[in-house]
C-alpha cells in the first residue's frame, strides 16, 4: 500500500473510531481507542514510507474559490511529524483503552481524542492556508473539548477559559500572518504564500513573521504567552494531557520551523537572535516554576514549557547559524530541534501517562501526599525512572543527544562569532541579514549573535541542571520514602495493559538514547524539505567531528578547516568519561569520609517527643525550598500579575471610557447605523 | 424619462416630505401613498418583462400596504393618541435640507453604477437606496413610536423596490415570504408600541433609555 493511502485510512480509522462511540455504549471505549491505536499504526507506517523513500506526495482534494486547489501534502517534515504523533498515539490508545474508563465522561474523551488526531494531521499535512487555518482551529477547539471534561469543577472551567482566551489570540496572528500572505499571493498554496513572504519588503517581512512567532509561540507554550499551558494541561485526563503536552505544542514547532526555515529565506539577525532569547527565556522559567511546583502534572507541564524552550533554542541557533552563513551548523542544530522534538514527545507522554497511573493508583495529584510507591508500583516507578532521566538529559537515554547537538550548535555559533570579530571570518558575506534594520546595522551582529549564543550555551547547562534537581524531587518524593497519605499507602499497580503502553514508551526513550543515529537519520528528510540543497547529513557532520567540541581555538573549527577525526561513538566515550570520573569523584570523598574515623552515627532522629510520622518526612516542597529561596528574584516577576493583569485591567478601563457610546437612547442606536452605512457608502465608491 | 423612473422618483420625493412632515396621520397618508407607487412599480414591472406572478405581487401590495395597513395604523392612532402633532428631534426646514442633501450624496456615491439590467430599471439605484436611507432619517429625527414603523417601512419599500428593478420580480414564494415578514413586524411593533402605551403612558421613544452597560 502507497504511504497516501496508508494515510487516508488512518482518517477513516479515527473518524470511524469517534463514531463509534455515538453507540452511548460503554464497549465503544475500548472499540474507540482500538480504532485510534489501528490509525495510529497505519500513519505512522506511512510516515515511514516517506521518511525512507525520500518522496513526498500531495493530494489534491477540491477546488475552492479565492484560494485555489485544496491539497495535503506529506514532505520529509511533514512524514517526521506524523510519524512522533502516530508513534505516540498507539502507546496512549493502548493505556486510554484501560485508563479512559475512570475518568469523567470516558466517550465523550474518546470521541474528541480521536477526532484531535485528525485535526493535528491535517496541520501538518495542509499544504494550503485555509484548510491549515480549519484545522489549527479544529485542533484548538477538541482540545478545549478534552481539557473541559470535568467542567462542573470551577478550576476546569477557568483552564478552560484562559485556554481558549489565549488559542483565540494565537490564532488571530496566525490568521493575520498567512491570511495577509494568501492576499498577496492571489492563492492560499504554501509554495505561493513562501514565494510573497520573499517579495515583502524587509520591514513587513519582519513584521509578518513577528506575526507568525506571536501566533504560533503561544500554542507552542513560549514564555510569556505559556500561561494557558501550566492550567489546561494538568486538568486533561492523563492519556489526553501526554497527547497535548507531547504533540501539540510539536504542531505549532513545525509550523514554526516551516515558516522560519521553509518560507522565509533570510530574516534580521536580531529576529533570530529574538527566537534564540525567547526559547532561553521559556527554557529557564519553565524550569524554575517546575521546580517549585507541588502538583504532579502541573509539574510536568512547566516542564513541557522548558522543553518547548530548549527546542526553540536550537532553533535560534540554527537561525544565527543560517544568517552567519554556517549551513552545516544550521543543519546540526535544527537536526537537534527536531530530534530533541522526537525525544520530548516521548518521554513527556512517558511521563504523563506514569503519573495518570499514580493518579489511578493513589488519588493523589500533589507530590506532597505522595510517597513510597515504588515498593507496591514498581513497573509505573521504572517508567517515570526512565522518564526522569530522559527529560533530565543523562546519556543512555533519549533526553541526552539532543540536548547535547543543541549545546554543541550554540557553541559553534559562539565560537564562530568571536573568530569572526578577530578578524578570521571564515565566510566573505556574513552580515546579510544584519543591513535590514537600517538604524542598528552599525552593530557588529555576527559578535553580538556569537556572544549571547555562548551566554545561551551557558544557560541551557543551567536548565539541565535544573532539570535534574527537579525529577530528583519528583521521583524522591513521589516513589521513595514512606507513603504520606491513606491514598499512597493503599495504591495498588495499574493493570497490564497500561503498563505495557508505559513500557512501549520507554522502550522507545532507551531506543533512542542507545541510537541516537537512529533518530538523527530520521530527521534528515525533514532537513532536506525545508533547507533544500544547504541540507548536510548530521551523521556525516557528526563524522567530521562537528558533535564533539568543548571549545575550539580561534580559526581551528572543524567546519572551516575540513574533516577531522572523531566520530559519533566519541559522544559516548566522553559522557561515559565524565560518569566515571564523577563515580571515582563520589568513591574518593567516601573513602576520605571513611579514612577520617569519623564514622556515620546510627541513632534515632531526635523527635520533639513525638512520634515520627510519615508526614514529617523531607518533601518536594523542602527539597525545592533552598533552590526557591536562591532563585528568588525569578519567582518575585509573576508572569500573569506583571504582565496581563496591568493589560487586562487597561482592557476594562478602556471598555469603561467606552461606555458614554452607549447613550441608552434609540435614536443614539440608529444614528450609529445610519453613519456606518453612509461612510460605507463613500468609501465604497 | 422611463415611466418607472418617474414613478420612483415620486415615491422618492414622497420620502423626502415623510422626513420634515410634523402630523402623525399624514405620515400614514405618505405611506400609503408610497405603497400607492410601489404597486405602479410592480404593476409596470409585469407588463414590461411580461412577468405574470407580478401582477399577483402587485395585487397583494395594494392589499396589504395600501388598504389593510394603513386601516391598521389609523385605527391605533384613534386609539392611542389624542395629540396629532409632533415634536420632531429637528426642525422640519433643516430636516428637510438634511434629506435633499442625503439624496444628493446618494447618487454621488453610487449614481454611475449601472445596473445589468434593461434600461428601464436601471435609474431605480440611486432612488431606491435613498429612500432606504430616508427611512432610517426619519426614524433618528422622529420622537414617536410610530414614526419608527412608518420609517421602517419606508426602508422596507425602498429595498423591495430595488429587488423587483434588479430581478423583475423575484420567485412568487420569495415575495409571498416578504410579505408575511412585513405583515409580522407591523403586528410585533403594534403590540409593542400598545406596550409603551400602557407602561409610559405615551408612546415617545425618548423614554426607552434604560438599554445601556
Amino acid at each position: 500500500m502507497s504511504s497516501q493511502t496508508l494515510m487516508m485510512t488512518a482518517f477513516f480509522l479515527f473518524l470511524l473510531g469517534s463514531l463509534s462511540t455515538l453507540t452511548r455504549r460503554m464497549m465503544a471505549i475500548r472499540l474507540g481507542h482500538a480504532l485510534l491505536m489501528m490509525a495510529g499504526l497505519s500513519g505512522f507506517v506511512a510516515a515511514l514510507l516517506v521518511l525512507w523513500s525520500g518522496t513526498a506526495w500531495s493530494l489534491d482534494l477540491w477546488s475552492m474559490a479565492p484560494f485555489g486547489m485544496i491539497t495535503l501534502r506529506m514532505d520529509g517534515l511533514a512524514a517526521f511529524f506524523i510519524l512522533l504523533f502516530h508513534g505516540v498515539a498507539m502507546p496512549v490508545a493502548l493505556f486510554g483503552s484501560s485508563f479512559a474508563a475512570g475518568e469523567a465522561k470516558p466517550l465523550w474523551q474518546t470521541a474528541l481524542l480521536n477526532l484531535f488526531f485528525v485535526a493535528i494531521d491535517l496541520v501538518v499535512l495542509a499544504d494550503q492556508a485555509i484548510l491549515f487555518l480549519l484545522a489549527w482551529e479544529s485542533m484548538s477547539l477538541v482540545s478545549t473539548g478534552l481539557v473541559l471534561s470535568r467542567h462542573e469543577e470551577s478550576p476546569v472551567r477557568h483552564a478552560g477559559f484562559v485556554y481558549l482566551a489565549m488559542t483565540h489570540l494565537a490564532g488571530g496572528f496566525v490568521v493575520l500572518f498567512l491570511l495577509y500572505l494568501t492576499v498577496q499571493a492571489g492563492d492560499g498554496h504554501f509554495a505561493s504564500l513562501a514565494e510573497a513572504l520573499q517579495g515583502q519588503v524587509p520591514e513587513v517581512q519582519l513584521l509578518l513573521l513577528l506575526a507568525a512567532l506571536l501566533g504560533l509561540g503561544t500554542k507552542a507554550g513560549l514564555v510569556p504567552v505559556h500561561i494557558w499551558l501550566p492550567r489546561a494541561h494538568p486538568v486533561a485526563s492523563a492519556h489526553v494531557s501526554a497527547v497535548m503536552s507531547g504533540l501539540m505544542v510539536k504542531a505549532a514547532l513545525y509550523m514554526l520551523i516551516r515558516v522560519f526555515f521553509g518560507w522565509a529565506e533570510a530574516l534580521p539577525m536580531a529576529l533570530a537572535l529574538l527566537v534564540l532569547g525567547v526559547g532561553t527565556l521559556s527554557a529557564l522559567a519553565g524550569v524554575y516554576y517546575a521546580l517549585v511546583e507541588k502538583d504532579l502534572k502541573r509539574m510536568l507541564a512547566f516542564s513541557t514549557v522548558e522543553n518547548v524552550g530548549i527546542i526553540v533554542m536550537a532553533l535560534g541557533a540554527a537561525l544565527v547559524a543560517r544568517e552567519a552563513g554556517l549551513a552545516e551548523v544550521t543543519s546540526l542544530a535544527l537536526s537537534a530541534a527536531l530530534f530533541h522534538g522526537l525525544n520530548h514527545g516521548l518521554f513527556k507522554s512517558l511521563l504523563f501517562l506514569s503519573s495518570g497511573a499514580v493518579y489511578r493508583a493513589s488519588h493523589e495529584k500533589n507530590m506532597d501526599h505522595l510517597g513510597g510507591l515504588i515498593r507496591q508500583m514498581p513497573a509505573t516507578a521504572a517508567a517515570f525512572f526512565i522518564g526522569s532521566l530522559a527529560v533530565a538529559g543523562i546519556p543512555l537515554v533519549n533526553g541526552f543527544a539532543s540536548e547535547w547537538l543543541t549545546l554543541q550548535s550554540l557553541f559553534y555559533v559562539g565560537a564562530f562569532g568571536l573568530n569572526a570579530d578577530m578578524g578570521m571570518a571564515i565566510g566573505g558575506s556574513v552580515n546579510s541579514g544584519a543591513t535590514m534594520l537600517g538604524g542598528l546595522s552599525s552593530l557588529n551582529w555576527t559578535l553580538v549573535g556569537g556572544v549571547l549564543a555562548l551566554l545561551a550555551a551557558a544557560l541551557l547547562g543551567l536548565v539541565g541542571a535544573l532539570a535534574a534537581a527537579c525529577f530528583v524531587k519528583a521521583f524522591g518524593t513521589v516513589f521513595l520514602a514512606l507513603p504520606r497519605s491513606q491514598g499512597a499507602r493503599e495504591a495498588r499497580e495499574v493493570p497490564a495493559v497500561m503498563r505495557a503502553a508505559m513500557a512501549l514508551l520507554a522502550g522507545a526513550c532507551v531506543f533512542f538514547g542507545l541510537l541516537p543515529s537512529a533518530g538523527l537519520r530520521l530527521t534528515l528528510p525533514a532537513l532536506e524539505a525545508v533547507l533544500g540543497p544547504t541540507a548536510s547529513s548530521p551523521l556525516v557532520l557528526m563524522d567530521q567531528g562537528l558533535g564533539l567540541i568543548f571549545w575550539s581555538a580561534p580559526g581551528n573549527l572543524p567546519i572551516s578547516g575540513g574533516a577531522s577525526a572523531g566520530s559519533q561513538l566519541m559522544i559516548y566515550a566522553v559522557a561515559g568519561l565524565l560518569m566515571v570520573v564523577a563515580l571515582l569523584v563520589a568513591a574518593v570523598l567516601t573513602l576520605l569520609r571513611k579514612r577520617s574515623g569519623r564514622a556515620p552515627v546510627v541513632a534515632e532522629t531526635w523527635n520533639c517527643g513525638l512520634p515520627l510520622e510519615p508526614t514529617m518526612e523531607y518533601n518536594a516542597t523542602s527539597f525545592a525550598t533552598p533552590l526557591r529561596l536562591a532563585l528568588g528574584f525569578v519567582g518575585r516577576f509573576a508572569v500573569e500579575r506583571d504582565l496581563y493583569r496591568p493589560f487586562a485591567d487597561g482592557l476594562l478601563r478602556l471598555a469603561q471610557r467606552m461606555r458614554p457610546l452607549q447613550g441608552g437612547n434609540v435614536h443614539i442606536y440608529l444614528s450609529y447605523i445610519f453613519a456606518t452605512l453612509l461612510l460605507l457608502l463613500l468609501f465604497g465608491r | 424619462m422611463q415611466l418607472v423612473e418617474i414613478v420612483g422618483t415620486v415615491l422618492l420625493l414622497a420620502a423626502i416630505w415623510l422626513v420634515g412632515n410634523r402630523r402623525l396621520d399624514r405620515a400614514v397618508v405618505n405611506l400609503t401613498i408610497q405603497a400607492l407607487l410601489l404597486t405602479l412599480v410592480a404593476l409596470i414591472t409585469a407588463v414590461v418583462a411580461g412577468v405574470h406572478h407580478m401582477y399577483g405581487v402587485a395585487l397583494l401590495l395594494f392589499l396589504i400596504k395600501v388598504v389593510a395597513m394603513p386601516m391598521a395604523f389609523f385605527w391605533a392612532l384613534r386609539r392611542s393618541e389624542r395629540v396629532l402633532e409632533m415634536q420632531p428631534v429637528l426642525s422640519p426646514v433643516v430636516a428637510t435640507v438634511g434629506a435633499v442633501a442625503l439624496v444628493v450624496m446618494v447618487y454621488f456615491a453610487v449614481g454611475s453604477i449601472r445596473l445589468p439590467v434593461p434600461a428601464v430599471m436601471s435609474g431605480l439605484l440611486p432612488v431606491s437606496l435613498s429612500v432606504i436611507l430616508l427611512g432610517i432619517l426619519t426614524m433618528i429625527t422622529h420622537r414617536k413610536a410610530l414614526l419608527q414603523v412608518v420609517g421602517l417601512m419606508t426602508m422596507e419599500n425602498g429595498l423591495f423596490m430595488l429587488a423587483m428593478a434588479s430581478t423583475f420580480g423575484m420567485p412568487f414564494i420569495v415575495e409571498l415570504g416578504i410579505f408575511f415578514d412585513v405583515l409580522v413586524s407591523a403586528v410585533i411593533m403594534g403590540g409593542l408600541t400598545h406596550q409603551m402605551k400602557v407602561v409610559f403612558a405615551s408612546t415617545d421613544t425618548d423614554r426607552l433609555n434604560q438599554l445601556r452597560g
